[in-house]
């Protein structure tokens, strides 16, 4: 029973049967709200910490970290080298595990997953672009975009529909069975953005999406980047050093020696 | 990932790497052809063991041979000069003499031969001489080999039958190939004279009637077999009285439908009672194992060679995921398990196997087909011999060859699969 109500904390007075003496135990619902997922958030990260070598030499890579990102916007984030933001982009993609702290990711946390589970949020929930493209490239095109729904065991069917669909939005739908080596870099990045979305992830992670193409592929990259990630409403959180780039998108977060900053300290 | 698209990948990617999987490949090639020879060797021996026994089917029948009671002296053994040494002793060339007369079968030896549990009936081979054979139509006298007939064995007929009649006679295909004679069915029927010396050295003569001519079997040699019961009377006539007949070895005719046990009952019954055996169900039994031993034998260089592809196989893997790291990193970020990652490298592996195999195999068939089964056969035809040495490839041993490469070639690549499934995908991502 309730024995005292103050500030919305419930405390509840009890004996101990081993010690017969009295206790107090105490509901603090604020705090305990505070510590659920935020419904309305797509990412959330509670004082987040990775560090690294704990044992012998340790680096603390994230420190602290709690943010939380908005479902359907695209998010830049900034930093320089060795300021921790791949870090921290491994962890919400759920590559790597945090040393304490908590991931949400659409309300699942990420730091409870067994390593099956893992993968199944992987393939299901996030897409990668890389700066690199990491195409195969002795596949076809077709292949490369499908290579998702293909670990996911999708039907012939239901891929063959989504991948042609997907080649048809990023325009590569004459290209299907060209082998990827045969392409362009600005075409490459276009076969990653459609292997990216064609699992319909909740967030797409983009490395330096534009770091190995000239100015004016990089510009077409971006505005294809950021017209799928509103047709397919995915939260695209965009790892750059492009202060351009970090312009186009909806927010920012800056890092700096693994903690969130303000921008204007970069 | 389904299997089906897990194997499809790994297709691809040994396809994509095929000038880094030829080496490997080529020489499970060679193993392949090597394996496949000596397989098609040792089946080829084992075929024709089994033609051979084919021809001449005795399931009922077990030859018995006395045993010598001296001792056989080692061949290997330095032999100086035998010295005589009393009168009391016999000499060498004596106990020669005496052993010669102990592998003559006594009368006594015959009954206890019959004693033996399951035998029905004991037949003394009594020697008999002939002389030559003549065919009606022919004006040749030939000498062939004349021999026993019994009622209990199946030859196989390339023309009439073997009738137990008495005076009916089996020839083999040799006589087909007289001049003069065209077909072997032309032989059957026709009557065919034995000439033979009787006690007092005077020609004597029998008619027959062939009813069949055999197959020639491994050794086809003109052979004429007569109905035990004629022989028998051919050596009474060449003894003064009966008592004087002579035979080394008997014929026993077991019951009929005896199994496994009871045979080996009778076995054991007359090797207790001081005899050798020789039954065409052991010689079978030899025959298929001899046969399987040459197979082994044969295979084992294959296997030398294929054990050596497999360190290729193993090397090539690792290459293939050394030079796919990022490869593996992406599938693994992409929700790929490790397990499909394993799979995924041992498959490509598996597929080198495959390759080597089928290869390898289709090669050595096409040979054997082609060329070395025809010259074969052309070179026993020159030598007289009807059923020549053939390679033969047993569908199910070349299948389970294939599928066995493609295991081992899969268990040489589990070592660099299992890198591959370990590796961690961000490290994987990073590796330049």
């Amino acid at each position: 029973m309730p024995v005292l109500y103050s500030n919305r904390t419930y405390i509840f007075e009890m004996t101990s049967r081993v010690r017969g003496e009295r206790g107090h135990i105490v509901f603090d619902f604020p705090h305990m709200l505070q510590s659920l997922p935020n419904i309305w958030c797509m990412i959330e990260t509670k004082n987040l910490t990775k560090v690294y070598n704990p044992k012998r030499t340790p680096y603390t890579a994230i420190n602290d970290v709690s943010l939380s990102l908005e479902e359907g916007k695209s998010i830049a984030m900034m930093g320089k080298s060795g300021s921790g933001k791949s870090t921290l982009m491994h962890l919400l993609a759920g590559l790597d595990s945090p040393s304490s702290g908590e991931i949400y990711i659409d309300g699942a946390n990420l730091a409870t997953m067994s390593n099956r589970e893992l993968n199944t949020f992987r393939n299901h929930s996030v897409g990668f672009v890389f700066q690199a493209f990491y195409v195969m490239p002795y596949d076809t095109v077709f292949e490369n975009v499908a290579l998702p729904l293909r670990i996911r065991k999708c039907s012939e069917q239901d891929i063959t529909a989504r991948v042609t669909s997907m080649l048809e939005e990023v325009g590569l739908a004459d290209k299907q069975h060209t082998d990827t080596i045969d392409l362009s870099g600005g075409q490459k990045q276009r076969v990653s953005i459609a292997r990216a979305l064609v699992t319909n992830p909740k967030v797409v992670f983009a490395d330096e999406p534009t770091g190995n193409l000239d100015s004016e592929t990089g510009e077409e990259i971006e505005n294809l980047l950021f017209r799928m990630q509103r047709e397919h409403k995915a939260t695209v959180i965009v790892v750059t050093h492009d202060a351009d780039l970090a312009q186009k998108c909806d927010e920012m977060i800056a890092l700096k020696d693994g903690e969130l900053v303000d921008k204007t300290d970069l | 990932m389904k299997l089906r698209d897990l194997i499809k990948l790994a297709n691809r990617q040994l396809f994509n790497r095929k000038w880094q999987a030829l080496l490997p490949i080529l020489s499970l090639v060679v193993g392949s052809i090597t394996l496949t020879f000596g397989l098609g060797a040792g089946f080829g021996v084992q075929d024709l063991f089994d033609k051979e026994l084919a021809a001449e089917k005795a399931p009922r029948l077990i030859k018995v041979t006395p045993e010598p009671s001296t001792e056989e002296e080692s061949p290997q053994e330095k032999k100086p000069v035998p010295v005589y040494e009393s009168e009391s002793k016999q000499s060498k060339r004596e106990q020669i003499t005496t052993s010669l007369q102990e592998m003559i079968l006594s009368d006594e030896q015959l009954t206890q031969a019959t004693a033996a549990p399951f035998v029905k009936e004991a037949s003394p081979l009594y020697s008999f001489r002939t002389r030559y054979v003549e065919m009606e139509g022919l004006e040749q006298k030939y000498d062939p080999n004349t021999k026993r007939m019994f009622e209990n064995t199946e030859f196989e007929m390339l023309a009439g039958q073997k009738t137990n009649a008495k005076d009916d006679v089996v020839v083999t295909q040799a006589f087909s190939e007289l001049d003069g004679v065209g077909a072997p069915q032309d032989l059957v029927g026709k009557t065919l004279t034995v000439a033979y010396p009787d006690v007092e050295g005077k020609e004597q003569s029998k008619e027959f009637r062939i009813s069949g001519v055999r197959a020639g079997g491994l050794r086809s040699s003109a052979r004429v077999f007569i109905p035990y019961q004629a022989t028998v009377a051919i050596a009474k006539a060449q003894v003064k009285d009966t008592s004087q007949l002579q035979a080394r070895e008997a014929v026993l005719l077991l019951d009929e439908g005896l199994n496994s046990d009871q045979r080996e009952r009778t076995r054991e019954a007359l090797k207790d009672k001081g005899f050798r055996l020789l039954d065409y169900a052991q010689a079978k039994d030899t025959t298929n194992r001899i046969g399987l031993y040459i197979t082994l034998a044969l295979s084992a260089f294959g296997g030398v060679v294929i054990f050596a592809a497999l360190f290729g196989v193993t090397n090539t893997m690792s290459m293939s995921v050394y030079e796919r790291i990022r490869q593996i990193g992406l599938m693994k970020a992409l929700g790929m398990s490790s397990g499909n990652v394993f799979l995924l490298f041992a498959t490509e592996g598996a597929f080198i196997g495959l390759w080597g195999a089928v290869i390898g195999f289709l090669i050595a068939y096409a040979i054997s087909v082609f060329i070395l089964n025809p010259w074969l056969a052309g070179f026993f035809a020159d030598k007289g011999v009807d059923t020549p040495f053939q390679l033969v490839f047993p569908p199910e041993w070349i299948a389970g060859v294939i599928l066995g490469l493609m295991v081992i070639a899969f268990l040489a690549s589990t070592l660099p699969a299992r890198r591959a499934a370990a590796l961690n995908p961000i490290d994987a991502l990073r590796y330049e």
